[in-house]
Parts: C-alpha cells; sequence; structure tokens
C-alpha cells in the first residue's frame, strides 16, 4: 500500500518523497485554457492558480524528480468534457506521454475512450469522478482499460473491503485524508471557483499565499459558538461551492415544531466553510491493508508544502505501526495520538470511514 | 416520474409513460411487489413504463439485478430501464443485452449549478458554449453508449440554457433539476444526528416528512433539498425542442 500525495511543483515532489510518499499526482492549468474557459471549467476539478501548475515544462520536471527517486507521476484529467475540447485534450495526452506521465487520473468516460484510442501505453486510473461504488462498475472500467479505480470517498470500510477483494489485478485506490466532502464528486455538479471569476484579486492573492488555509486553520481552534458566528458571517458564508451559509427553512406536514427546530440546527452545522474541513481515515489504515489496497490518496494540491509534508509523515507513522500491530484497537489508538502530536488538535467529528456506520448491517440495506 | 406507487396511482393527468423507481437513493428502490403494481396501473390507463435506478453498492446492486430480472419475466411492452450506475449499465448489457436502456441524468453531464448565472455575462464565448453542453454529446462517446444499448439520454432543464447539435435523443427533466447528491444524507442527520457528522446511519425515511429550502443571497435560484439530494426549480422550458433532439418530457409533479 502506497501513499499518493499532490505536489504542484518539482520542490515539492522532492519533500513528499523525502516524508514518504511512494506516489505523486498533479494538474496542469495552461494559461490558454484558462482564458477560454475560465477556472470554472477547469481540466481538472481544482480551479485554483495554486492548485495547478501552468505549462508541461513544469510537470516534466517534477516527473524527472519523481522518476529519479523512483516513484511514478500521475496526471490528474478528471474533468468532464465537452466536444470542443477534445483537440485542446488530445494535446494534453500527447503533452503528457511527452513528460513521461504514468498514469493519467480520469473521471469521462469520453476521455478514456480516446486516451485508448490515441494508443496510450501507460496506466489509465479512474477518477472518484468516475463513481465505482460497486465491483461490477470497477469491471466496466477495466473492460475498458483501466488499471486503478478511485473508490469514491462515501464508500465505507466493509464496503471498499469488498471491492478489494473482487477486484481481481485492478488496483484500488480509497482516500485517507482532508477535505472530505459530503457530496459525490462524481454526481456533485455545483461550480467551484465562482468567486474568483467575479472578484479575482480578493482571492488570488490570498489563496496564493496559502492565507485561507492558515486562516481555517486558526479558526477552527476557536470556541465552537464564535467559529459558528464568523462561518455564517456575510464574508465567510459566501465562501465555497457546496456549503454556502443558507438560511434554511424547514416544513413539514406532521413533525412537530421541536424536531423542525432540530433538523434546522443540525442542517445549520452541515451547511458552512467547516464542513469537513480535517477529515481523515487513518483509523481504517488497519483493515485496509489487509483487505488489499493499494494506494491511499491525500486530497489538498492547493495545501501549503509544509501541510503536505506532515500529511504524508503522519500517513507513514501510521501504516508502518498498521502493518506490525496484530492488536486493531491498539492500532487505532496509535493513530489518534498520533494525529494529535502531528497536527496539535484531537481528529474531529469528520471521520471517512465512521466507527458507527461499521456496526450497520450493509447487505440488509 | 414517481417515486411512490400511491402518487402514481392518484395522478389523473395525461401521459404517455411513467416513470416510476428512485434515481438518488437505493434504500428507496421499490419492492418488487410495488413495481408489479405500477406495472398492471400504468397498463390499465395505457401508459408504458420505465423503471428508474439508482447508483448503487455492491449490495445495492444485487437489489436492482433482482428487480430487473422478475421484471424481465413478464416484460410490458414499451419497458426501458433508466440507469444511472455504470455497472448497472455493464450488467444489463452483458446479461440483457436486447433491453431498451435510457442513461440516466446522474451519467448525462451538464453543469448543473445555479451560481453559474452569477458570471454569465463574463463568460467568454467558448466557456458559456460548455457550460451549456454535456459531456455525453462528445460524438465518440455517443457511438460507444450505442454500442453498449443506450437508446436515450436523460436531461435536466439548467437555468443558462441547453445547447446541442448532435447526440442520441434525450428527455427532459422539469420542473426540478437536480444539483448534488450524496450517501451523507442531509435530513437523516438532521433529525436524528449521528455522532460522526460523516456518517452515512440509518434511515428513517426522514425525507418523506420534510420540505426544506436553502436560499443564499450568492444563490440565484433557492435550492429544495430532498432527502439525500439538492434541485433547483425551473418551469421555463427551451424554446424549441425538437432542434435539441428533445423527444421526452419528463414531468416530476413531486420532488424524487
Amino acid at each position: 500500500m502506497k501513499i499518493l500525495s499532490p505536489a504542484v511543483s518539482a520542490h515539492e515532489v522532492e519533500a513528499v518523497i523525502a516524508a514518504g510518499a511512494g506516489e505523486i499526482y498533479c494538474g496542469v492549468m495552461p494559461d490558454a485554457w484558462r482564458k477560454a474557459y475560465t477556472n470554472v471549467a477547469s481540466p481538472n476539478r481544482r480551479e485554483w492558480e495554486v492548485s495547478n501548475m501552468t505549462d508541461f515544462e513544469a510537470l516534466a520536471d517534477a516527473v524527472n524528480r519523481a522518476h529519479d527517486k523512483g516513484v511514478p507521476v500521475f496526471l490528474t484529467l478528471n474533468a468532464l468534457y465537452t466536444e470542443a475540447q477534445y483537440p485542446e485534450l488530445r494535446h494534453f495526452v500527447e503533452k503528457a506521454d511527452a513528460c513521461g506521465v504514468d498514469a493519467l487520473i480520469i473521471a469521462d468516460l469520453g476521455l478514456l475512450l480516446l486516451a485508448r484510442d490515441m494508443g496510450w501505453k501507460r496506466d489509465l486510473h479512474i477518477s472518484t469522478g468516475g463513481t465505482a461504488f460497486n465491483t461490477e462498475t470497477v469491471d466496466f472500467y477495466r473492460n475498458l482499460g483501466a488499471a486503478r479505480v478511485i473508490i469514491p470517498r462515501q464508500n465505507r470500510l466493509s464496503e471498499i473491503a469488498h471491492i478489494a477483494q473482487h477486484a481481481g489485478d485492478t488496483e484500488i485506490e480509497t482516500f485517507i485524508l482532508n477535505r472530505g466532502c459530503k457530496n459525490i464528486d462524481g454526481f456533485c455538479t455545483f461550480h467551484h471557483g465562482v468567486n474568483e471569476v467575479r472578484i479575482p484579486l480578493w482571492w488570488r492573492l490570498p489563496k496564493k499565499l496559502h492565507w485561507d488555509y492558515y486562516l481555517l486553520n486558526w479558526m477552527k481552534r476557536l470556541p465552537a459558538p464564535v467559529r459558528d458566528r464568523i462561518a455564517h458571517s456575510p464574508i465567510f458564508g459566501s465562501v465555497g461551492a457546496c456549503f454556502l451559509s443558507y438560511d434554511i427553512d424547514v416544513a413539514s406536514d406532521d413533525a412537530p415544531e421541536s424536531k423542525r427546530e432540530t433538523v434546522h440546527t443540525n442542517l445549520r452545522r452541515n451547511f458552512n466553510l467547516f464542513t469537513g474541513l480535517d477529515t481523515c481515515g487513518a483509523c481504517g489504515l488497519w483493515d485496509m491493508l489487509r483487505a488489499g489496497v493499494d494506494s491511499l490518496k491525500i486530497v489538498g494540491r492547493s495545501n501549503p508544502l509544509d501541510k503536505k509534508v506532515k500529511d504524508v509523515a503522519f500517513l507513514a507513522a501510521c501504516m508502518e505501526r498498521a502493518a506490525n500491530m496484530d492488536d486493531k484497537a491498539e492500532f487505532v489508538n496509535f493513530a489518534k495520538r498520533c494525529y494529535r502530536k502531528t497536527y496539535g488538535f484531537p481528529c474531529d467529528k469528520w471521520c471517512y470511514f465512521p466507527e458507527e456506520d461499521s456496526q450497520i448491517e450493509w447487505d440488509a440495506l | 416520474m414517481f417515486s411512490r406507487l400511491g402518487e402514481l396511482q392518484a395522478w389523473e393527468d395525461k401521459c404517455d409513460r411513467v416513470y416510476f423507481g428512485h434515481e438518488f437513493c437505493q434504500r428507496l428502490i421499490p419492492s418488487g411487489e410495488s413495481i408489479r403494481q405500477a406495472i398492471d396501473h400504468c397498463a390499465e390507463k395505457g401508459w408504458q413504463f420505465s423503471l428508474i435506478t439508482p447508483f448503487v453498492t455492491s449490495a445495492g446492486i444485487a437489489v436492482v439485478q433482482e428487480r430487473i430480472a422478475a421484471l424481465l419475466e413478464h416484460a410490458p411492452d414499451g419497458l426501458e430501464i433508466v440507469v444511472n450506475d455504470f455497472g448497472v449499465l455493464n450488467w444489463l448489457h452483458r446479461e440483457h443485452p436486447s433491453v431498451t436502456i435510457a442513461l440516466g441524468r446522474l451519467l448525462t453531464k451538464q453543469k448543473r449549478g445555479p451560481r453559474i448565472m452569477r458570471i454569465a455575462d463574463r463568460l467568454p464565448r467558448n466557456a458559456r458554449a460548455h457550460f451549456q453542453r454535456s459531456n455525453i454529446d462528445a460524438a465518440h462517446l455517443t457511438a460507444f453508449l450505442t454500442e453498449m444499448g443506450v437508446q436515450r439520454i436523460e436531461l435536466d432543464n439548467i437555468l443558462q440554457g441547453i445547447q446541442r447539435d448532435s447526440g442520441m435523443q434525450a428527455s427532459l427533466y422539469y420542473p426540478y433539476a437536480y444539483v448534488s447528491t450524496t450517501r451523507l444524507c442531509l435530513l437523516m442527520n438532521g433529525e436524528h444526528p449521528n455522532k460522526n457528522l460523516r456518517s452515512i446511519g440509518t434511515c428513517h425515511r426522514e425525507c418523506r416528512r420534510y420540505d426544506v429550502t436553502l436560499t443564499h443571497a450568492d444563490m440565484p435560484v433557492p435550492l429544495k433539498l430532498h432527502g439525500n439530494t439538492q434541485f433547483f426549480r425551473n418551469d421555463k422550458l427551451p424554446k424549441d425542442l425538437a432542434a435539441l433532439n428533445i423527444t421526452r418530457l419528463v414531468y416530476e409533479p413531486h420532488l424524487p
């Protein structure tokens, strides 16, 4: 099982490999693409400059540095594309090939078919946007030439284990750290990056300097009521795509007022910029290792390098223990202690693989 | 389109075909008996029948397979399966290649998010055209889907308008377009909050009890949260449906 880390430069590639990353993924958004389609239609679902390289020379440099250390690099091309974009996509695939990229990460069936028809010789990975919730879907993509399938981040541990055990020689990758969006990536059509188009200066510079990350990291340590007020303020309440701080109206023909209030309160905590911020699935490592999961994906191409390095080091420490501990409960305790020591706060209520779901008999639906 | 038998049986207006089932939640797949009753009701009224199926886990796909297999034993004329999971499509193509398949709106990608309207006047021409189109209309993808037995695609009535100049015949859903969906059901977590905010939890059919509206100054239209899915309403249909090769309108009298 390998740790798959994001990186946006050759320098970052070297740093995360030194921390223990066994695989790297990157995105490229050339200026010409941005000019034609805007950041909202990013070629790889991450809209910020800080999440992407801007040319293929930078990618080639990153690939060379990674290959020097024997580490593969994957290019994320996991947006959904319309017919007019295909000439440019062809160019992307050719450039990726010339750079020596080891795999393309793809969500759109059209691009998968294109890469296959172009004679792409290296691997094809199905993005979480491919919505492979079951073994039949993995089979569908395998038949189309996929070497790896990334399981949606809403599948539970038992479901991931089931898929991994029935995947044959298809590699299985799961999410493990950071932004655990509540929506299903491949079925979500909210637009990211609208604010950058509306008020570019206000957004681009802070993003470039990672102020958003540091600010959120500081704010999450505030007392909950203060944090809640900030999250629902006019400025911070407009941040993000799918978790605007909405005014929520709850109506019901038969539920009493008290129940409606409960629903209102609990929905409110699901719609704000802290939603799923620091999601972690490290406690599931022990099971994933034994289930035959091949790769663990760290989310966060836009995170600052110190965060990326910290994430990889944390997971490397957990993986080493997971491999050597016979007792799962003992490992879980270690993972929680290690999380607190690494990040300076305890893991929150945003677990990728919540224990309470493991109590549910999924086969019974 | 109906997800509940009672709503279908109460429908008095005209239609040519009924969609019955659920697209967004495998817990709401109708029972075999409900499907049988729905088919009988449609036959009585002279309506054709489409079974609409959701995205599914490995446990869920077994249920879908069982329902479809039972349905095919006494398939009504004009039967169609609306598929929202590539695993279901894979299985149908392999096991039941003669079944008529429509590719559901979860698999026909449109940029449905209403916030695009906040920047519509700032978008370059290429971008505007991109946001009005679906990936599924790429010619080579249409050819592949045809090979897989797909005969129709399902589209939403998006606010920025639809552009199509090729592709297979399409259905258009109205008045509700979906924006996003989840397995971490927001309404379930609303009434019976889980300890962990990413739990799937135990369903108590909260979606049947509440009508939730989400409004925000940055969101051009209100969103309706129905169970695990968010929708917006758009009653304004495109002017020339034939030019868009839209040959069917799918009316949703209730939120799905």
